[in-house]
Order: structure tokens, then sequence, then C-alpha cells
């Protein structure tokens, strides 16, 4: 057992500053795990070279004592959607397999301005393209807590951002960057049994992740605990002059109190009543229950509230992303970057054909429905019909959160994260990625219509041994409490993410 | 500096055992909270709230080889089986299940961000001459041009 992977990301720099560990020999236990992991298939590209580059000037940093701060030779990964510098970026589809970009995303770039060691890039369904990480060039992403690996027989890691949850759930790295249009990083956070957090939108920026739907993409983190979120969150938040639909206020680091020090009394919690859909199982319901129990417990005040649209959401989702993602796509043709077709009959057949070899079905699915909703005919039935309904569904967050009657406001939504606990792969293929959308995004995607934050935390094991999540919601911009109350619930059930690795040791 | 024990800990990578995990985690199951136990009325539903909008009639889309051919040539991709035109007719389903909802006076949200002013930057030059490192990403080029073959000729359909 490595040790110091159960360390958190304060107490891994504490250990580099003393001395009694080195970046340089994490990073390469890292990698080893990393190569003796392969099954999982987190990564799909190992910057092994960069890494231990990084690694032995970070080891110089703090021998010097220069250190870069609080992520100064932490090992992370980054999802395969974010351009980094002459590392490849692929979407994880043909159409960008040997593209290597020639700049840095910014969130890749304050990652590295901060010491923080790349080991990788991390798989993903096909541009971003689904909640299974099953759609990827380079085959499906595993489960770490799978009962099994053969056949297919194991436990899908979720997605779209699955080989970063799969990464940090497998202990290869301390934190891991994915993204989340509606709900990429926490149903994978879910399914693997880390927190997952998807910031405000506008808080991180999104130049150089290349884009799905570009009003509601954000960048999100992976962690084994909560402070460990905030570490990377206070890496990469704030204004940035390249992408202009980041929040223009400044970003206040975030600091949250010790455990003993959280007082919920004065704490409002909304349990949105319409987040009991049809599909959700026993164990997620009664995890729900317990939790929300906990916190009133605690001297919270708990109320179920009403968010009206909620069943409506995923369908103005689907719509929206195809929309968008048939105008996102448009950009990939061949000519200055990406796969380029051998014909050459023409410039359009060339397109076509690049596009045709390029994309998988789903992708082009998605690309010509988009383009029927959006058709001169459709285009008021459809889009504009979507982005009114989705006013009413932002419109209904807020009401809760900012009400003038403060007995009806609340600070914090609790919800379940995913319906169920991971799928087995053979039951996840068995429906189409479209009809997957709808039952995995159902409670994540209305955070990404009205753009706050959300995070999904683990709480406990279900019988089958598997991780079962919650997710909280709150305010734009309300960052600090989100996660004061996550670190709360997170000190309660005390979840051992790392147990998964004990228990393949134990079962055998 | 202190000692990083070489040995695996996954079933995967190794067969050995680890006590002392086991024995940590053995500890800590039995002062595992009962999630079965509450001390309060809870305030979760316990059973599924149904929908509070009404699900329109399945109705059948068709969409013609017209329809489909300008999709084609719109998107530069082909719909190239059954399946493809299948999972196209449902989206679109799919897509119809919001018709219904009364939106009235309600303005079309198209950023989260409507509050606040799109920052606008002075036109002026802020990056340095990437011209080389932009081409080098092109699989054709021809001194500091893209190649694209000829144009202006429709789509073979």
């Amino acid at each position: 057992m490595r040790r110091h992977l159960q360390l958190g990301i304060k107490q891994l720099t504490a250990g580099y500053i003393n001395g009694h560990l080195s970046p340089l020999s994490v990073a390469e236990q890292a990698l080893q795990d990393a190569s003796s992991l392969k099954t999982l298939n987190a990564f799909v590209c190992m910057a092994t070279d960069l890494a231990l580059q990084q690694a032995k000037e970070s080891a110089q940093r703090y021998a010097d004592q220069r250190s870069l701060g609080s992520l100064d030779g932490v090992t992370i990964a980054i999802k395969d959607n974010f351009c980094t510098s002459q590392v490849p970026t692929t979407c994880a589809s043909r159409m960008l397999q040997d593209f290597v970009p020639p700049y840095d995303a910014t969130v890749c770039a304050r990652l590295r301005e901060a010491g923080a060691v790349l080991l990788g890039k991390t798989n993903l369904d096909q541009f971003a393209m689904g909640a299974g990480t099953v759609d990827s060039i380079y085959g499906p992403t595993k489960n770490i807590w799978s009962e099994s690996f053969a056949a297919d027989n194991w436990r899908i890691a979720g997605g779209s951002s699955g080989g970063s949850a799969s990464a940090v759930a497998a202990g290869l790295c301390y934190a891991a960057i994915g993204s989340d249009t509606g709900g990429s990083t926490r149903n994978p956070a879910s399914y693997c049994g880390v927190v997952g957090l998807k910031p405000t939108y506008g808080l991180c920026s999104r130049h150089g992740l290349i884009p799905l739907v570009n009003s509601m993409d954000v960048p999100g983190i992976l962690t084994r605990s909560v402070s460990d979120c905030v570490e990377v969150l206070n890496a990469i938040a704030g204004p940035d002059a390249l992408d202009s639909t980041t929040i223009r206020q400044p970003y206040k680091k975030l600091q949250l109190p010790e455990v003993e020090q959280i007082d919920l009394r004065s704490l409002r919690i909304g349990i949105p009543k319409e987040y009991h859909c049809d599909a959700l199982s026993t164990e997620v319901l009664e995890t729900w229950t317990k939790v929300a129990d906990l916190l009133e417990c605690a001297g919270a005040s708990v109320r179920q509230v009403s968010l009206p649209h909620t069943a409506a959401s995923i369908f103005v989702y689907s719509i929206l992303n195809q929309c968008e993602v048939a105008s996102n796509m448009a950009r990939y043709d061949g000519i200055e970057y990406g796969h380029r077709a051998a014909d050459e009959r023409s410039t359009e057949q060339l397109y076509a054909q690049t596009r045709a070899e390029g994309f998988n079905q789903v992708v082009k699915t998605r690309i010509l429905t988009g383009n029927f909703l959006l058709l001169r005919k459709n285009y008021d039935h459809y889009f504009e019909k979507a982005l009114r309904v989705r006013r009413l569904i932002a419109e209904d967050f807020a009401k809760v959160f900012e009400a003038s009657a403060a007995n009806e406001q609340v600070d914090i939504l609790l919800t379940p994260t995913t319906l169920s606990e991971a799928p087995l792969y053979k039951d996840f293929a068995a429906l189409s990625n479209r009809d997957q959308c709808a039952v995995q995004d159902f409670c994540t995607q209305p955070a990404n219509m009205a753009g706050i934050p959300a995070v999904s935390i683990p709480v406990r094991l279900s019988t089958a041994g598997l991780p079962l999540s919650l997710q909280l919601m709150s305010n734009s911009l309300n960052e600090q409490l989100l996660l004061t109350v996550a670190r709360w619930i997170e000190a309660q059930v005390e979840f051992d993410c790392l147990e998964s690795l004990q228990r393949h040791v134990a079962s055998l | 500096m202190l000692r990083i024990s070489a040995r695996f800990y996954c079933k995967i990578a190794t067969q050995s055992s680890f006590k002392a995990a086991e024995y940590k985690n053995k500890i800590k199951k039995d002062k595992k909270l009962n999630f079965t136990q509450l001390l309060h009325p809870t305030k979760v539903p316990q059973t599924p709230v149904p929908a509070a909008f009404s699900d329109p009639s399945e109705n059948v889309v068709e969409i013609d080889t017209k329809t489909i051919q300008l999709l084609e040539r719109l998107s530069l991709v082909d719909l190239d089986s059954d399946q493809a035109l299948a999972t196209l007719k449902s989206s679109i389903q799919f897509a119809d299940k919001i018709a219904h909802i009364d939106t009235q006076n309600v303005r079309p949200l198209y950023t989260v961000l409507e509050k606040q002013q799109l920052q606008l930057r002075n036109d002026q030059v802020t990056a340095g001459d990437s011209r080389a490192e932009l081409l080098r990403c092109a699989k054709v080029t021809d001194e500091d041009y893209y190649v694209s073959p000829p144009g202006n000729i429709p789509l073979e359909q």
C-alpha cells in the first residue's frame, strides 16, 4: 500500500516541505501504478517524460525552499478534451486523434503555473457526448469498484469524465480535471465514489476546453476529499481575459472551516420533491433520506420544496445540446487541423468524407438532429421554445434560493446525483446513448441549465459494495457554503474512497 | 525520507494481502451509520413524484427524403443507416415533449450571465506570430497556405 495515497493534498505538500516525501518518487510511483492498472483504461495518453520533468523541477523548488504553493508537486490528470500544449488532445475521437494543440487551456496553464505534475490525459466519451465513458475510440473505462473485470461483467465508470473519476478513485492521482455540461463530472464521481464539483458557470475559464455546449460547459474537479477539491478550485478559478464568459468579479480563495467549527443551525436545506423520479433505486432513496435526517439532527432546518419544471429539464437539455453540438462540430472539416480524408474530388466532398470517418454514430446523429431542430421552420418551435423553458427552470431555482419571504428560502438543495449505483457494462450498453443520457442526467443537468454550482459526494456503499452518492446544489457563486456543507457530510459518513483498493486485495 | 513501500495494493497488480488496512476497515464498519434509523419525520418523498406536466401523445415523426438530403448537406455527415434514422426520429419525438408547456411572455434564456455585460477588449494584437505553429496542425499545406480541393462543386448525394 502506498501510504502517501491516504494523505490529502495539504498533508502531501507538508510532506514535501519537511522532506519526508518527494514529488519525484510520488510521480514515479503514480506512473508505475497507472501502468499496472492499465486494465481500467483511465488514461488515453501518459505524459511520462513531461511528468518526470515537472516532478524534478518541483523537487528542486522544495529543496530551494521556493515552492509554488499548495499544488506544487501534486500529481493530477486532465480530461482529454482540454488543450494541453505539446501533449496530444483527442476528445477520444478519430477526428482529433493526432491533434497536438499549440497552446494550454487556461485551466491547464494555471495548474502548470501552480506546480502540479500532469501525469496524462484521461478517457471520455467521444467529444464528451455520453454518460458512461463507453463511446471512446480507446475503448471503455472501467470502474475500480467492479466486482470483476472479466468479459463485460464489470461496472462502468460513468461519464463523460469517466477516465478522470476512475484515475482519482484508483489512487493514480490526487486530483483530476473533468468537464461538466449536463453532469459529466458529477455522474462518474458518483459511480466511482469520489468528490465531483461543477462550479458556477463562468467561475472557471473555458478557454481551451473543446466546446460541447458553450452555454453550459464548465471545467469540473474530481478529488478524494472536499478539502482537496478546494485546493484545486482555488488554483483554477477566477476571471480570464481569454474567455469573455468568465465572471468578472475577482475570485476570493475559499477557506473552509474545520469540521468541528461548522455550525448548521442557521442552515436551510431544501429537498426538491421532483427529484424522486420513477427510476430512483431504493438504496439511493434510503441514503438521501438518511443524510437529510443527519442534517436535521445537526440543527439545520430541512423542508420539502418544489422545482416544478424539473421533469421538463431533460428534454430542454437534449434540444439545446444537439443544437449547440450541430454548430460547434461545424469546425471539423479536415483543413486546418485534425483528421483529413483522402477524398480530393471537391471541398464539400472532402469535408463530408472527413466527418464520416472522424465522428462516431452518436456525434453524427446529434449533429443531424441539431440541424433539424434549427431548420428555419423548426427554430421557434424547438430551439427558442427550449430557451424559454430554460428560463422557467432557472427561475424555479431562483425562487427557492431568493424567495422574498425568508421562511421560504433555502441555502442548499439536497438530491441524488445518479439514480442508482454504477451499472454493469452489459446492462448499460443495452440501451442507446440517447436513452441512457435521459436517465443518467436526470438529477444533474438542471444545475447546468441555471449555471449554479453543484457537488457530488460519496456517502456509503450499496449492498453490492458500490458507492452511492448524493448531490448538493446552491445559488450561483455560493461555493463556500456548498463545500462547507459537503465537508460536514463527508465527516459524518466517513466514506473511504480508497477502500476498493484494499478490498481487491482482501477478496483474493 | 519516509519509506514508501513498493508493494502493490490492488488485485490486478498483486496477489499479496494487506492486513492492516483490513483491520482498520473492520473497526470503521462497527461504528457505521445506520441508514434505516431516522430521528425526524422525513421530508424526502418516499414515493416517486409524478411529472407535473403531461406527455403529449407519441406523435409519429415523418421526415421526407428532401429534408434528409437537406440535413445531410447542412451537416456534411451522412444519415447512413436505418438505425440512425430511427434515432433521429426518436430524438425529435423526445424534443416534442416540451411543446405544450406554457411559455407565454417568457423570454428565451440564452446565457445565465445575461445580467453581466460582455467584456470587450481593445482591437489590438495581443498574441505573437504563431503562423508556423498553426500551420503545423494541418495535414496539407503549401508554403504558408492551407490546401483544399476545388470548391463550388455540389456534394454528391
